[in-house]
């Protein structure tokens, strides 16, 4: 699943070990998800979702697969 | 959302309660380990009361017992994540380890093979699950 989050990430000049302390995560999870390796429960893309204040669609992308 | 690093109000962070839960499986798994390499020494030596060696057969279980709840409660408090990596790795080791312990003791029945021993199956378990994890934390990283 494709999804916008190092974009995201990036606008906000955090590094992936700042958005892990966000979403109490660690930082390999935020990497394997930005990489697409992984895809996130539903309460931690509900979690990524209201920590962007955006809906859970525009962050991901079940339609197109992750390179 | 509160930082993985900070004990909130209500207690330890996730990270630190993963910490614990981490070193007290770890611990508890050498414990078993220790356990039960005393007490294989002591019962194949000869003159050892066997009460001695039963008393050593009874830690160990209560070692193991330790060990499997001291995992369970490092499963529920780590990472979506490395729980996934881990119940993969367990997966496999429990898989392979069922399958190949099988296999071999259907030999054994059929006069194929010789030997009743399985603990290399064991050893085949731990090792399988081991490798899982190294090639689970190299696949999401």
């Amino acid at each position: 699943m494709k999804n916008r989050l190092k974009e995201l990430r990036a606008e906000r000049d955090w590094t992936q070990s700042d958005l892990a302390r966000r979403l109490d995560v660690s930082r390999q999870t935020v990497n394997a998800i930005e990489t697409g390796k992984y895809d996130p429960s539903l309460p931690l893309a509900f979690g990524i979702a209201r920590l962007f204040a955006l809906p859970i669609e525009e962050i991901f992308d079940p339609e197109e697969a992750s390179a | 959302m509160h930082s993985t690093d900070q004990p909130t109000p209500a207690g330890p962070s996730r990270r630190q309660r993963e910490q614990r839960a981490k070193r007290g499986s770890t611990v508890a798994s050498l414990l078993w380990a220790l356990a039960l390499m005393g007490t294989t020494f002591l019962a194949k030596r000869e003159g050892i009361p066997f009460a001695v060696v039963l008393a050593g057969v009874i830690l160990t279980a209560l070692a193991g017992v330790a060990t499997i709840f001291a995992h369970f409660r490092y499963l529920r408090q780590t990472d979506e994540l490395q729980r996934k990596i881990q119940l993969e790795s367990l997966a496999l080791a429990f898989g392979i380890g069922v399958v190949g312990g099988m296999s071999w003791w259907l030999l054994v029945v059929s006069g194929v093979g010789k030997g009743t021993d399985l603990g290399f199956v064991f050893v085949a378990m731990l090792l399988l699950y081991s490798a899982g994890i190294l090639v689970g934390c190299r696949r999401y990283s």
